[in-house]
């Protein structure tokens, strides 16, 4: 078991220009579970790929535990990887596929046999051991493929999207088995999604990269709460995060002729910032308070809460505002709200740059 | 399509209606095949069998066509050479167009697809065109009339036939199998032996097949680039056309055992033949 650590670890495709991963820098814990998440070509598969081997490393460094491995051939990192697609050997039996790695460590059978039958057993396979992968289903399958990362007990497991192939219902069930078997064997984990609530609901921390770049590493609640510039702010958070354009006037926040109350942070006394308001965080206040009006266009209603999505006549504002409502009922289609926020509610970024401004 | 499908048409119609279609299935089938037929009897008569007038399916069978032109006539020998080269060169040929057609399935350079299509351009031209200059190539360095001129020949088609064929299956096999058995300790030598070729064994029978049938077959380059000790099965059967008449009947024999052992083995692999034709369009597991 190690920690990782990737340093100034960059990927260039040939042909490109812009890198794939670039100046990566970022430090894993030992038993640690990491989710690197993004949009799509965001750079987060091939910053695994990286670290398993199977992509090179142009410039920059990348250790597991005091080992330098960006040299290495995949196979002597001692990583296991979960592929998006499984990757099971299909011409094998799912014990034989699960204790590949061991054959071609040359254990003995007998150990073998135990190591494969363990992990059969921690994830409910043992009657499929004589089976062929084209015989499972996609669930089971897989496990099959968390089992053929087990058994190897190696430093780092790299997981690939595991979940992308399966049902909704089976996916939520499978997110919390892996978490808890991740918590329960205390193997370092990197841990690749496209999906922010995944990253959320199964990090110990969470990468959020973008265009190559890494963005922001931090424990799901701390990106959730501040996020450090607009780009984490509009990816974590469902429904997304409300960015407003408005200006700091002599310190004050404004948007349109909305003034947010609230004592001013530590930002320059004038210019033009995005004002991030989760859907949570807004007030709905009485018309005649100081606020912004939006005009109800749908009502979404999750049982717990809902949220709804309205237009606002305020040019400063986006046309669209989604605001959280928590009583049933209470909002209906067409209505007219007039929404507020407190200054330490809500995220301020410099319009320009991108970054946070607020502390 | 599954098989439980019923075309609706088909339900609709008679059983008269199934039982002409059968005959007519049947008729073409022997219309097709009557040539066959003809050759393999031909090559069970004995001479007035062959040339009277009313031929007849009954008659008195006899060995003697394929006593008198393997053993007298020397066409074990034409066996023997047919044999040596269609396994020499269907041999080579998979041996060094698997690992090329792995290679060009799995890395991606700039000069990959230049590279396939002049493999292919090869192929383009009619084997007349490039049957001179390989007699005269021959003759130069001083092969001609041996083996490897001949598999030589044939490998010009065999190699470039071996890496397409075999890149469509190995295409077929996701790269990620590759890469989880080097992440299992493989190097990529291993990973392509223990994971990728297992997988891909009925690809390479279907290869081998065509590899066999294609050289066996073959007649022009062997033809120009044989000896009459290293001469085929189908260059040798123009020798029975001599000044003192025409054997059918050899002929008749030396061409059954040509076709026949083919048919037999086409028949038993026909599996394979198919997997083989559509390629990897169907391999999504």
């Amino acid at each position: 078991m190690a920690g990782i650590s990737f340093r100034d670890a960059t990927r260039r495709y040939a042909g490109t220009n812009a890198a794939a991963v670039s100046g990566l820098n970022l430090e894993i814990h030992d038993g640690e579970f990491m989710v690197l998440v993004g949009p799509s070509g965001c750079g987060k598969s091939t910053t695994l790929r990286m670290l398993a081997g199977l992509e090179e490393v142009d410039t920059g460094e990348i250790y597991i535990g005091d080992r330098e491995v960006s040299q290495l051939p995949p196979a002597a990192r001692d990583i296991a990887m979960v592929f998006q697609n499984y990757a099971l050997y299909p011409h094998m039996t799912v014990g034989d596929n699960m204790g590949f790695a061991l054959r071609m460590a040359k254990v003995p059978k007998s150990e073998r046999d135990r190591k494969i039958q363990e992990a059969a057993k921690l994830l409910g396979l043992e009657e499929y051991l004589d089976r062929k992968p084209k015989q499972l289903s996609g669930g089971q399958r897989q496990r099959v493929a968390m089992g053929r990362a087990i058994v190897r007990e190696p430093s780092v497991f790299c997981m690939d999207e595991p979940l992308s192939n399966l049902d909704a219902k089976m996916r939520v069930r499978t997110r919390t088995d892996i978490a808890s078997l991740q918590r329960e064997l205390g193997v370092t984990t990197v841990y690749v999604t496209h999906d922010q609530v995944e990253a959320m609901t199964m990090g110990d921390r969470v990468a959020v990269m973008n265009e190559g770049v890494l963005q922001q590493v931090d424990t799901p609640l701390a990106l959730y709460d501040r996020p450090a510039n607009l780009f984490v702010a509009g990816f974590i958070g469902s429904p997304q995060m409300n960015l407003l354009d408005g200006v700091i006037d002599d310190g004050a926040v404004r948007v349109g002729g909305y003034t947010l109350s609230g004592t001013p942070g530590s930002w320059p006394r004038n210019g033009r910032v995005t004002i991030g308001v989760r859907p949570e965080a807004w007030r709905i206040v009485p018309a005649e308070e100081d606020g912004i009006s939006i005009e109800v266009n749908v009502v979404e209603e999750l049982g717990a809460d809902g949220f709804a999505y309205g237009t606002s006549s305020n040019e400063a504002t986006p046309h669209h505002v989604i605001v959280r409502v928590a009583n049933r009922y209470s909002v209906r289609k067409g209505d007219v709200l007039r929404l507020a926020v407190d200054l330490d509610k809500a995220h301020v970024f410099d319009t320009e740059t991108g970054q946070r401004l607020s502390t | 399509m599954t098989a439980t499908t019923v075309n609706p048409k088909a339900r609709r119609m008679g059983r008269t209606g199934r039982m002409l279609i059968a005959l007519v299935v049947v008729a073409l089938f022997l219309a097709y095949l009557s040539p066959v037929i003809w050759l393999v009897m031909s090559s069970f008569k004995n001479r007035v069998d062959i040339f009277t007038t009313s031929p007849t399916v009954f008659f008195k069978p006899t060995l003697d066509n394929y006593t008198v032109a393997f053993q007298d006539k020397g066409f074990g020998a034409n066996l023997q050479n047919s044999v040596i080269i269609a396994v020499i060169s269907s041999a080579v040929a998979l041996l060094v167009g698997i690992p090329a057609a792995y290679r060009l399935s799995r890395h991606g350079s700039r000069f990959q697809g230049a590279f396939l299509l002049a493999l292919l351009s090869a192929r383009l031209l009619p084997a007349m065109v490039l049957s001179v200059p390989l007699f005269v190539l021959a003759n130069k360095v001083g092969l001609s009339g041996t083996y490897l001129a001949v598999v030589a020949a044939h490998l010009t088609f065999a190699i470039p036939f071996t890496v397409w064929m075999m890149r469509g299956f190995f295409l077929a096999v996701p790269t990620s199998l590759d890469e989880a058995a080097r992440l299992d300790g493989c190097s990529e030598t291993a990973a392509f032996f223990r994971v990728v070729l297992p997988l891909t064994k009925g690809g390479i029978a279907a290869t081998a097949i065509f590899l066999l049938i294609n050289s066996w077959n073959e007649f022009l380059f062997a033809l120009i680039l044989t000896s009459r000790d290293t001469a085929t099965l189908p260059v040798g059967i123009p020798n029975l056309l001599t000044p003192i008449g025409t054997f059918w009947g050899q002929i008749a024999a030396v061409a059954t055992v040509t076709v026949v052992p083919i048919c037999i083995f086409a028949f038993a692999v026909q599996k394979y033949m198919v997997a083989g034709l559509t390629g990897g369009a169907l391999a999504n597991e």
